[in-house]
């Protein structure tokens, strides 16, 4: 009954939903171009027809077992087809779903790529221009030295030391970003695979579900096809927004805004007074709040919303295997999310 | 071919351990009807049902097998977005090519990825010496001894360390991806055959039904559930536009392939002849995330399938085998 309750909340909450503006990259998710409803009627129909004709070799045959194994099989494909038809309902509660949370009334799936390739550009960005100039500046000026010599007598001179201490949160920095641009992509791909999936996972599960030997297969496409079409995208969306509305009341700024560059100084190799070390301190009073913000986008979009939708996309894939009719142990897949 | 395998030597053991394990049973029901003992009568009938469920299951692999080695995977282009062209070839042959193509891209993905990093040591090590400097820039300056400046233009590069981090994730992904294709081709071997009629007779034997019953959903599921996975995987990604497409390398990377050795002598070390088609750092990360999907999340989805398969399978013609022991050996 509870769990009843939370789903008309659900509902209700979906149609009372405000979209949140956030910057627009222009990406179409290819959708599913074929039918899966027609494919899954016919994976329905093909289940059907191999239990009747089982049930009818066992009556001709008096074969007891067979007929007991195709009646009970047929009370499956009865359930079967009511999931087929919960998953309609829950596409179309998605598409009204989406209309309440993005612009444009895109789908959420395409509102799930769209948030992620928000994410990767914006950090793509910072990667090639900013970060990179700042990279730049720290990593040349700070391998300036200077060398004096007069009669074979001479003295090394490292005037620009202060900006080599810059290095290593720009180093770490970076280690970060390549790690959240190759999960950014996983990512991508994994809702793309979902989306394109969907009609091949759902027939195809639904098929294989119908018979006891093949019940564990079926019931993991059933729940991949599931969770990566309908739960993933979800999701994102939902953690997303929560996180970037939770963000602007909370640090009253944008977690969408690319920060500015702070001012950068070149090294003077030669002059040994403090002008250096002053100049190297005035770029890290700059660099503090630029990369507060890197980080907080980095770590809130880049880490926090992917590993929190791919959890409970996980989670969810033992539940939904269940509902499929055979409970698999996705723990391997949690270690590797 | 897989098939040919059944025909020959395999066939005839699976033939002959049908009927040695026939003949036990005959045996000793006849001898429990001569020594008037209805425990051996009972074992043997309920044997007979056992052995018929184990031959049911061998010609259901044999079967599934024969369908393999006929259905065309380009037959299931009609489940693809218009334009997709998938190449004639069978199930098994579908299942191999995924595993051979995720490895070639994890390897590729690698190979762009060496060249990046190598390049970026080229020009970290690269520094100049001017004796023209701030505060004497004239050609006479130079002939003060070596007083001067010295400066590394690409010394940056040892700031980013990005793709450092993300040619380890390429190296694991092109492993794992390498581990999958061996597994596959160990169950091509037909290896796994041998375990039908060991599976047959065991199934018979008391106490070893759990064993006899493993062994033939062993054979069951890496033969048929396994490659029948990773085909469909393939299949995917011959579609137009696929997310997991193995031509698809994010711009002029793809153009790095296999150019290491051009880095062992190179015209001259600047930015511009190293990069001659460009830098592109991030889509050289992200291929690496591509490269984890391919390599090691996909397959090991097709192994977690094949071991639920071996559970439900072996539950079905036998006991429950609790498998959660190799589930962690993923």
């Amino acid at each position: 009954m509870k769990k009843v309750l939370f789903v008309l909340l659900l509902l209700s909450i979906s149609f009372s939903a405000i979209p949140i503006p956030g910057p627009d990259y222009g990406v179409p998710l290819a959708e599913p171009q074929p039918s899966w409803q027609l494919f899954t009627g016919y994976a329905i129909l093909l289940s059907a027809l191999i239990l009747i004709v089982l049930f009818m070799l066992g009556t001709a045959f008096d074969i007891q077992e067979l007929k007991l194994v195709a009646h009970e099989e047929m009370y499956q494909i009865i359930m079967t087809m009511v999931l087929a038809a919960v998953l309609v309902g829950a596409q179309e509660y998605m598409s009204v779903l989406s209309k309440g949370f993005l612009d444009g009334g895109v789908s959420i799936q395409s509102g799930a790529n769209q948030i992620l390739t928000v994410t990767e550009v914006q950090l793509k960005i910072i990667y090639t221009t900013s970060l990179m100039q700042i990279a730049e500046t720290v990593g040349n000026e700070g391998a300036k030295s200077a060398f004096c010599n007069f009669m074979s007598t001479g003295v090394n001179i490292s005037a620009c030391g202060g900006y080599r201490a810059l290095g290593t949160p720009i180093s770490t920095v970076y280690q970060l970003m390549g790690v959240i641009l190759a999960e950014i992509q996983s990512m991508k791909i994994l809702l793309n695979l979902g989306t394109q999936a969907f009609v091949l996972f759902i027939p195809l599960g639904i098929f294989l579900r119908a018979f006891k030997l093949t019940r564990g297969a079926g019931a993991l496409f059933l729940g991949f096809g599931i969770a990566l079409y309908f739960i993933f995208p979800l999701s994102i969306v939902f953690v997303d927004k929560l996180l970037v509305e939770s963000y602007s009341i909370y640090s009253n700024s944008n977690l969408y805004a690319i920060p500015p560059q702070p001012q950068l100084f070149p090294c003077d190799e030669w002059n040994t007074g403090e002008g250096n070390m002053t100049k190297s301190m005035d770029i890290f009073d700059g660099l503090i709040p630029y990369l507060q913000s890197v980080l907080s986008m980095m770590f809130l979009r880049g880490i926090f919303v992917p590993v929190i939708s791919l959890m409970i996309t996980v989670a969810s894939l033992r539940a939904l295997t269940a509902i499929g009719g055979a409970e698999i142990d996705v723990s391997v897949l949690s270690k590797i999310a | 071919m897989i098939d040919s395998l059944l025909s020959g030597n395999i066939g005839f053991v699976i033939a002959m351990s049908t009927i040695i394990t026939g003949l036990v049973i005959v045996l000793s029901y006849y001898l429990g009807e001569a020594i008037g003992n209805p425990k051996i009568s009972l074992w043997a009938k309920t044997e007979v049902i056992q052995l018929f469920i184990s031959v049911f299951m061998v010609v259901f692999i044999v079967f599934a097998i024969q369908s393999f080695c006929s259905i065309d995977a380009s037959g299931f282009s009609v489940f693809m977005p218009q334009g997709t062209s998938i190449p004639s070839m069978t199930i098994y042959d579908a299942a191999y090519a995924y595993t051979y193509s995720a490895s070639e891209f994890t390897h590729n993905s690698l190979s762009i990825q060496r060249y990046y990093l190598g390049a970026y040591d080229l020009l970290e090590g690269k520094s100049y010496w001017n004796c023209k400097y701030t505060g004497c820039d004239e050609w006479w300056c130079c002939l003060f001894g070596t007083s001067g400046v010295s400066t590394s233009p690409g010394s940056y590069f040892q700031l980013m360390p990005s793709l450092s981090v993300t040619f380890n994730t390429s190296i694991f992904s092109y492993l794992s991806a390498l581990n999958y294709m061996f597994i596959l081709e160990y169950a091509y071997t037909g290896i796994l055959f041998f375990l039908l009629p060991l599976g047959i007779i065991f199934r018979a034997i008391p106490y070893m039904r759990h064993l006899g019953s493993l062994l033939i959903a062993v054979c069951l599921s890496f033969i048929i559930v396994y490659p029948g996975i990773l085909s469909i995987f393939y299949i995917f990604a011959q579609a137009s536009n696929s997310p997991i497409s193995f031509t698809g390398y994010l711009g002029n990377n793809a153009k790095y392939i296999g150019q290491e050795e051009y880095l062992a002598n190179p015209p001259s070390i600047s930015e511009g002849i190293l990069f001659i088609y460009g830098r592109d750092e991030p889509n050289a990360i992200a291929l690496s995330g591509k490269a984890f999907i391919i390599g090691v999340l996909i397959p090991t989805i097709a192994l977690l399938a094949t071991i639920a398969s071996v559970k439900y399978s072996s539950k079905m013609i036998g006991e429950d085998i609790d498998l959660s022991r190799v589930i962690q050996m993923i």
